[in-house]
C-alpha cells in the first residue's frame, strides 16, 4: 500500500489549466454593445485585460492603469461582472474620462480605440509611461535589478531537475528494498 | 527492474506536467497543535515561530498525531522522512518540497458562478544547520495568471512580475545563529516572516491580509530574535523592508514583535504589536489611502485554547491605525478592527472540521460611508488522508473584503485545495 503514495501523490498534484479567466473584458464588449470596424477583435485583440492590469495577465495589485483604477473606485472587484455593469452605466452617463485625454472612456471603448484609453494624459503623463497614472506612484514586483522570465525555459528546466530527482529517489528506494 | 523504470518513468511523466500546471502560496502552520501538547512551534518547524520548513521530529509528528491512522499502533518507519524516506539526509539538512492546488468556484450575488484554478504552492524549502549556524531558505515557481492559473505571490518576486512564462518566488532566505544553553535563542537575518498575531495556514484572513503578515507573501527583510521557553515564547523583528517590490518609497520600516504565555500545556495567550513607515502607502490595496506617506500601527490580543483534545479555539483581535486622514476633506485619522475566531474540532485523527468568524472595519470612528463593516463565515473539512498529502474543502461567505485581501464582492466561495510534500 504504502509503494504506491507516491504515484498517487503525483496524479493528485497535477493541476488542470485555469479552466476561466477573468471574464471582465467580454463583459464590457456584451455591455456597451461593441462591434469594431476593420476586422478587430471584439474582445480587444486579446489584449483587454490591459485596459485596467498593467500586462494581459491580470493578477491582484496589477490594476494600475487610468480606467482600471476609475472602475475600482466605482465598486467594480474580482469576479462580480453585475458591479461592473454598474460601473460603465455611470461611467456612461458622467462621460467618465480616466486618462484625461478629453474623450470620454465608454467612447474609446465602442469605438476600440481601447489602446489609446490605456495611454495617461492626468498629470503630465505621456504615451511612453506605460500608461501608469504616476509611474513613481505604482508598485512594481520583483527586485530592483531582477529579470522577467520571457521563455519557458527555465520552468522547463525546473520540471525537469524536479522529476529527476523525483524519478531517482524512486529508483534508490526500490534499489535498496531489492 | 523493468517495472521499476517504467514507473519511475511514469512518475517523472506526471512530476513534468504537475510542474508545468501547478502560482504560489503557503506553507504549513498548524497553531491548533496545541491540542497536542505542543504550545510552542520550533520543535517541528525551523521558524522558531511556526511555518514553513518541518524539523525531523516534525515530520515524524505528522506521521504519528496528524494523518490518519490506517493500523492501530503502526510503525510509520521512514515514511515521514524527505521523499518518502528515499534519501537519508544528514542531520543537519532539512529539505522539504511543498505543491498545493485549489480549485475554487466563487459566486458573487446575483451573478453567475466562476471556476478558477490555482496553483498556490512549488516550493523547494532548505536549511543547513552547521554547529550553532543556520542556513535557510526557499525558492519556487508560479505560473503566468491566465494560462495557467498562477500569477500570486507578487510580493515575494524574485523576478519581474507579472510575466508571460511566470516567475521565480522566495517567501523566506534568512542566515540564523542559536543562542544559549539550550538555543533557546535564535538571531536571524534575511527575508523572514513578521512575528505577529497567530501564524495561520489561512493567508485570506483579516486579522493576516490587513497587518500584511501572512505566511504566503507577507515576510520583510530584516534582523530578528526569537526566543522560545518552556512557558514563554516570542519574537521581536527590526523591518527594513520587503526588497521584492520598488521602488522604494513603498518599502515598509519600523518593527514588529509577539509574545505569548503558556499557563498551560493547553492554552496560550499573546499579544502583538507592528509599527511600520513608508514613503507612499500602498492605496492599490487600500483605496482609501493616498499615494504620500504613511505611518501604520497594528496591535492584537490572541489565544489558543483547547478545552478538550478534539476542540481548539484560536482567537485574535486587532486595533489597526494609520497615520493618513481620509479622502475627502476628512478630519480624523484611520482607525479600525479585525478579528478572527475559529473552531477546529478534529472528528478522528487526520480529520477536522472547521469553522471561523470574521470581522473588518477599517473606519470604526468615522460617521460617513467609510464606517463599514465586512463579515466573512467559513465552513470546512480538512482530510490529512495519506503520509505527506493533505485533502481541503471550505466554504467561505463573505460580505466583501478587506484591504489587502483579494478584493471580492459579497457572496459566496466554494474551495477545494490538495496540498501535497516531498
Amino acid at each position: 500500500m504504502m509503494r504506491s503514495w507516491p504515484f498517487v501523490l503525483s496524479i493528485l498534484m497535477v493541476a488542470a489549466p485555469a479552466s476561466a479567466t477573468s471574464e471582465f473584458p467580454k463583459t464590457i464588449v456584451t455591455h456597451l454593445a461593441i462591434t469594431c470596424d476593420g476586422g478587430a477583435s471584439p474582445i480587444f485583440d486579446k489584449q483587454g485585460c490591459t485596459i485596467c492590469h498593467l500586462t494581459n495577465n491580470g493578477g491582484l495589485g496589477t490594476v494600475q492603469h487610468p480606467f482600471g483604477i476609475e472602475m475600482r473606485k466605482l465598486g467594480v472587484t474580482q469576479f462580480n461582472d453585475n458591479a461592473l455593469d454598474t460601473a460603465l452605466d455611470q461611467a456612461q452617463t458622467e462621460g467618465l474620462d480616466s486618462n484625461c485625454d478629453g474623450i470620454a472612456d465608454t467612447t474609446q471603448l465602442s469605438s476600440c480605440d481601447w489602446p489609446s484609453l490605456v495611454v495617461n494624459h492626468c498629470d503630465g503623463g505621456t504615451a511612453n509611461d506605460g500608461g501608469l497614472i504616476n509611474p513613481t506612484e505604482n508598485v512594481l514586483y520583483g527586485c530592483s535589478t531582477s529579470p522577467v522570465i520571457d521563455s519557458p525555459a527555465l520552468p522547463v528546466f525546473m520540471a525537469c531537475v524536479l522529476s529527476g530527482t523525483l524519478a531517482l529517489a524512486i529508483v534508490r528506494k526500490r534499489r535498496k528494498r531489492a | 527492474m523493468g517495472l521499476v523504470r517504467k514507473t519511475a518513468a511514469l512518475v517523472a511523466a506526471l512530476s513534468v506536467l504537475a510542474c508545468l500546471m501547478l502560482a504560489s502560496r503557503p506553507a504549513f502552520a498548524f497553531p491548533w497543535m496545541i491540542r497536542e501538547g505542543y504550545t510552542g512551534c520550533n520543535t517541528c518547524h525551523a521558524d522558531p515561530s511556526g511555518a514553513g520548513i518541518l524539523t525531523q521530529y516534525g515530520r515524524g509528528m505528522e506521521e504519528v498525531i496528524l494523518r490518519m491512522p490506517y493500523k492501530k499502533d503502526a510503525d510509520p518507519g521512514k515514511t515521514g522522512n524527505f521523499f518518502f524516506g528515499a534519501f537519508d539526509l544528514p542531520d543537519q539538512l532539512l529539505l522539504q518540497t511543498d505543491a498545493r492546488n485549489l480549485v475554487m468556484t466563487v459566486i458573487p450575488n446575483g451573478s453567475p458562478a466562476q471556476l478558477y484554478d490555482y496553483v498556490m504552492q512549488l516550493d523547494q524549502s532548505a536549511q543547513l544547520k552547521l554547529g550553532r549556524f543556520r542556513m535557510n531558505g526557499s525558492i519556487g515557481y508560479t505560473p503566468p495568471t491566465q494560462e495557467w492559473g498562477g500569477g500570486g505571490a507578487l510580493a515575494a518576486s524574485l523576478t519581474d512580475q507579472p510575466s508571460s512564462w511566470g516567475a521565480i518566488v522566495a517567501r523566506q532566505y534568512w542566515l540564523g545563529l542559536d543562542i544559549g544553553k539550550d538555543e533557546e535563542f535564535l538571531l536571524r537575518a534575511g527575508r523572514l516572516n513578521v512575528p505577529y498575531g497567530i501564524r495561520t495556514l489561512e493567508h485570506p484572513f483579516f486579522v493576516r491580509s490587513v497587518t500584511r503578515t501572512d505566511s504566503n507573501t507577507g515576510q520583510e527583510h530584516g534582523v530578528s530574535l526569537a526566543y522560545t521557553g518552556e512557558k514563554v515564547r516570542g519574537e521581536v523583528m527590526a523591518i527594513l523592508g520587503n526588497y521584492a517590490i520598488r521602488p522604494d518609497a513603498f518599502r515598509e520600516r519600523g518593527g514588529s514583535a509577539f509574545v505569548e504565555l503558556t499557563p498551560s500545556t493547553k492554552v496560550a495567550i499573546g499579544a502583538s504589536a507592528l509599527i511600520t513607515h513608508a514613503d507612499v502607502a500602498r492605496s492599490d490595496l487600500e483605496p482609501s489611502l493616498s499615494a504620500s506617506p504613511i505611518f501604520r500601527q497594528d496591535y492584537a490580543l490572541h489565544a489558543r485554547i483547547s478545552p478538550a483534545k478534539a476542540l481548539v479555539i484560536l482567537a485574535e483581535v486587532d486595533a489597526l491605525y494609520n497615520s493618513q486622514q481620509l479622502p475627502g476633506g476628512g478630519t480624523s485619522n484611520h482607525f479600525g478592527m479585525a478579528s478572527l475566531l475559529q473552531v477546529d474540532l478534529q472528528l478522528y485523527q487526520g480529520i477536522h472540521l472547521l469553522a471561523a468568524n470574521e470581522i473588518y472595519n477599517g473606519h470604526i470612528a468615522e460617521k460617513n460611508a467609510y464606517n463599514t463593516t465586512t463579515v466573512t463565515a467559513w465552513g470546512g473539512l480538512w482530510w490529512f488522508f495519506a503520509p505527506h498529502v493533505d485533502l481541503r474543502v471550505d466554504f467561505v461567505y463573505a460580505t466583501g473584503s478587506a484591504p489587502g485581501s483579494t478584493p471580492t464582492s459579497p457572496g459566496s466561495a466554494l474551495l477545494a485545495q490538495i496540498h501535497g510534500y516531498l
